[in-house]
């Protein structure tokens, strides 16, 4: 809670001494009761109490699992639990940080008796991820309006828009070791791999019952070998990574951080395991495991932590250096990484290739938050497809993530180009 | 992209309030029939220009330019209608700065440019002040008619503000009513209280005094006030 | 301050009692005589006090006027947190009036690391020969621009005090010089078409005014849709529609002279 002197009355004095001044000087004993009225304007500021903010918030969305762009109708009622008449007070509501207001307002001004409740309402328009409304601002004054009182009032309310379920072509992804398929189902591959003799004891269902037909010799088709995948996502958290292509559009960030979810979700229900890193305000690193309830532990973490906070730091720069030290010296080698990043500096790049060995390539998911309007936006677009590039000529998997492109498109048409 | 912008604009119910209360300012005061009528169109005319400009800004920009500036030409011919219509040169100067604050309190709360408002407010309800005190020297106002002006003047100028200021907080959007009402009408009262202490403070006979008592009081007085400076 | 305020308020209220005594008992009367012949007539005597009044009247309104009014400032909620563009430090560092804090030698590492990128991958040199390249300055024609951009050159004495006259440091010059040049030949590299109010070339003849960065606000100059045409080799699945290979025109561009 935050107490101001107002100083809007500051003035008011001036008017009791210059009526006072004014009938002294031409002898005008009328003004000098003007003078009165203003002395006791003058006083009025100084005998009122201020306000104490305590107050309740209830908020209610009108669907709390909405598609992406669907309008959502927000009610907020708040209640005054201070136990005193508050004749002005100021009412903002948390709207989270990625959504727009696009009818009504978020804001409602009005005075109170103690207990009592206003109510407001606006509507929001969803957009993918998961938002957390802030907390509720308070701002109360006492009734001449010389004091004002700042609190927060808090009731958490979530809205999930989750992005349509993405097929993770994990298999072409996250990079394959020769002769293994690594399939989002594990288990019995599908991959054709030879066929061989009949053994004693194989499948019924695997024999080659066409090549018995035309040349009755019982043989046996053998697939690929199928493994789980251990899959690290790593999210770019760094300031510099806060970038977004318009003034309306979610940044590199938040979008990094909706499609980490859409993937670990893709992923829970497999066999494979999946762990979560990040760079920025703080280092994230969630080792590698399979199985749902693990991957509900991330996506809390995902919506929770700092880290992945859609505000944009504070500090200019983080150490990525030490962060990557520590990523490089948790992670296995066999964990397949995801980076999810803007790429929008070469620190980035050399990243990517300290990550890499023989065993294991990247995958990089790039949304896309560059412009092309002034000199210095075209210039990072270059560069940035430049350091795009690069990490193609590293080996890594570069999958390009356009400003309004659903990620299953993105994915379908990166894999598309690449060959197995 | 149909998202809402917030605009931090004067809010209208105290912005109403306030001319209104400006108008009892300059009216309690006004001394001879023409002089009111005056007063009441240059405030008709300012009412319309403040509506044009709220055209203007929200979405209907030819509509809204048309209505303000016919009503700034209204306000405007009143003004030196009224100005005209006076007698002697001294008089003129008492409408005058009670109508250009008139005006000028319009302009802020119109507001003729964002970040003025204050000031512009300020000024106008100064104006007012003025044209309140011109009228007791010049031509001997009834006392009850100056200290009503002068609680006018404040209320006008407090209930400005109040206008800028939930504005700023709270935008032009959202629904205020209580709060732009209760906040005036505690000022008006207050100023009630005012007027009630200085009949008192008159009934007290403070007119025949002898000078020092005379200038007893005046220092303490003096010595108050500047103790209830912030 | 306040305790100056609390003695003239206890004060006034002793004077006020004793004005009260005296007007009903009467009193002080010589004293208020003799100050009656210090100030020449009683009228002097009590304007003096309205000269008191209208003094610490003008007092009040100066401190008033100095120090606003402080009251909250919540924030706007209405619209999407705002981040920076990318690229919107080098645009703060051209036009200092942004809001973007740049690092002077962040911008120069960045366009030093685009142009040897740029080398490297226009003409098919090795990543050391371009720096080299970089280094003497054989990128570009523009002399400030080369210079800015080496750690070897250094910038041409004629050029760096018609900007000093400007008012515009040595390294936003070179800053400025570079990137009009860079930009030129990333729309070449890249087939961007050409905002209609950028030049078509680096001019060194120092025409001031014509920067991107100045002339090219959001909401002023657009290209058209965002996504211009690349040069990329694999099936990158940028949004929607073929490259724009469109060029406006020949427009010379409206290159102000801002000196």
């Amino acid at each position: 809670m935050t107490t101001r002197r107002t100083h809007r009355w500051r003035g008011v004095v001036a008017v009791a001494l210059v009526s006072g001044a004014v009938g002294v000087f031409a002898a005008r004993p009328a003004l000098l009761l003007v003078a009165v009225v203003g002395a006791v304007y003058a006083a009025y500021p100084h005998l009122t109490e201020a306000p104490t903010v305590d107050y309740a918030v209830e908020r209610t969305v009108s669907e709390s699992e909405p598609a992406d762009g669907e309008t959502v109708a927000v009610t907020v009622t708040v209640t005054n639990e201070s136990g005193e008449r508050h004749p002005d007070v100021r009412v903002v509501d948390g709207v989270p940080p990625m959504l727009t207001v696009e009818s009504g307002s978020p804001r409602h001004a009005t005075a109170l008796r103690p207990g009592e409740s206003a109510t407001f309402s606006y509507d929001v328009r969803a957009a993918a991820g998961t938002h957390h409304f802030e907390p509720t601002t308070v701002v109360a004054r006492d009734v001449s309006g010389a004091l004002e009182v700042e609190g927060t009032a808090e009731a958490r309310t979530r809205l999930s828009v989750d992005a349509p379920a993405v097929e993770v072509p994990l298999g072409t992804l996250a990079g394959t070791l020769p002769g293994d398929v690594v399939t989002d189902r594990g288990g019995d591959g599908v991959e054709f791999h030879r066929v061989r003799e009949y053994r004693q004891g194989d499948a019924l269902s695997r024999v080659d019952w066409r090549r018995y037909a035309r040349s009755r010799e019982l043989s046996t088709v053998e697939f690929r070998a199928e493994r789980s995948a251990s899959v690290v996502v790593c999210v770019d958290a760094r300031p510099r990574a806060y970038r977004a292509g318009g003034p309306q559009q979610p940044h590199a960030v938040a979008r990094s951080v909706s499609a980490a979810e859409a993937l670990v979700r893709s992923l829970a229900p497999t066999t494979n395991s999946v762990g979560l890193a990040a760079f920025g305000r703080e280092p994230v690193w969630i080792p590698p495991t399979n199985g749902i309830e693990h991957a509900t532990r991330l996506r809390e973490r995902l919506a929770s932590e700092p880290t992945f906070s859609a505000y944009r730091p504070s500090e200019p720069r983080v150490d990525l250096d030490d962060q990557l030290r520590r990523l490089h010296g948790a992670i296995d080698p066999n964990d397949q990484v995801v980076l999810l990043s803007p790429v929008p500096d070469r620190a980035i790049v050399e990243a990517v290739v300290t990550l890499q060995h023989e065993e294991r390539s990247l995958a990089v998911i790039s949304p896309d938050p560059s412009a092309t309007e002034t000199l210095g936006e075209r210039l990072a677009w270059a560069s940035r497809r430049i350091h795009l590039d690069a990490l193609r000529e590293t080996g890594a998997r570069v999958v390009e993530w356009g400003p309004d492109q659903p990620l299953a498109q993105a994915l379908s048409r990166a894999s598309a180009g690449w060959t197995q | 992209m149909d998202a809402v912008t917030f605009r931090a604009l004067p809010r209208r119910e105290p912005a109403a309030l306030s001319l209104l209360a400006g108008t009892i300012a300059v009216g309690a005061i006004a001394n001879a029939p023409n002089q009111l009528a005056a007063l009441v169109v240059e405030v008709l005319g300012l009412a319309a220009c403040l509506a044009g400009l709220g055209w203007y800004r929200r979405g209907a920009p030819l509509l809204g330019i048309g209505v303000a500036a016919f009503g700034g030409l209204v306000a405007l011919v009143a003004l030196v209608a009224g100005l005209a219509g006076v007698g002697s040169p001294p008089q003129v100067f008492e409408s005058l700065f009670g109508m250009l604050g008139l005006g000028a309190l319009a302009l802020g709360l119109g507001p003729i440019r964002v970040g003025s408002e204050r000031a512009l407010v300020t000024l106008g309800t100064a104006g007012t002040l003025l044209g309140v005190l011109l009228s007791s020297i010049l031509h001997g106002a009834g006392t009850l008619a100056l200290l009503v002006a002068a609680v006018a003047c404040v209320v006008a100028w407090d209930a400005g503000e109040q206008a800028v200021g939930l504005g700023e907080q709270v935008g032009t959007d959202a629904a205020a009513l209580r709060a732009s009402v209760v906040h005036p009408a505690a000022t008006a009262g207050v100023g009630a209280v005012g007027v009630v202490a200085a009949v008192l403070v008159d009934g007290l006979g403070v007119s025949g005094l002898s000078l020092p008592a005379l200038l007893a009081l005046l220092a303490a007085a003096g010595l108050t006030t500047f103790a209830l400076t912030h | 301050m306040n305790v100056a305020r609390l003695l003239a308020g206890a004060g006034g209220v002793v004077v006020a009692v004793v004005g009260v005594l005296v007007a009903l008992f009467g009193g002080f009367g010589g004293f208020v005589a003799g100050l009656v012949s210090a100030f020449g007539n009683d009228y002097f005597l009590v304007s003096a006090f309205g000269v008191v009044a209208v003094a610490a009247a003008a007092i009040v309104q100066v401190s008033r006027a100095r120090s606003g009014l402080d009251q909250a400032d919540p924030p706007t909620v209405e619209e999407v947190h705002t981040v920076p563009r990318l690229g919107a430090d080098l645009d703060a560092f051209l036009d200092p009036d942004a809001d973007v804090t740049a690092d002077p030698e962040r911008v120069r590492a960045s366009l030093r690391e685009l142009a040897v990128s740029l080398e490297t991958r226009e003409q098919a040199r090795s990543r050391r020969e371009a720096r080299r390249r970089v280094d003497d300055g054989d990128w570009t024609d523009d002399d400030v621009a080369a210079a800015y951009l080496s750690d070897a050159l250094s910038m041409p004495r004629r050029e760096r005090s018609i900007a000093g006259l400007r008012g515009e440091p040595a390294a936003q010059l070179g800053a400025r010089r570079a990137g009009l040049e860079l930009d030129r030949l990333v729309r070449e590299t890249f087939d961007l078409p050409s905002p209609p109010d950028a030049p078509q070339g680096a001019d060194r003849h120092g025409r001031a005014g014509a920067t991107g960065a100045s002339d090219d606000r959001p909401g002023g100059s657009r290209i058209g849709p965002q996504r211009p045409g690349h040069a990329s080799t694999e099936g990158t699945p940028l949004a929607d529609g073929p490259p724009s290979r469109e060029r406006p025109g020949d427009e010379p561009g409206a290159s102000e002279v801002a000196e």
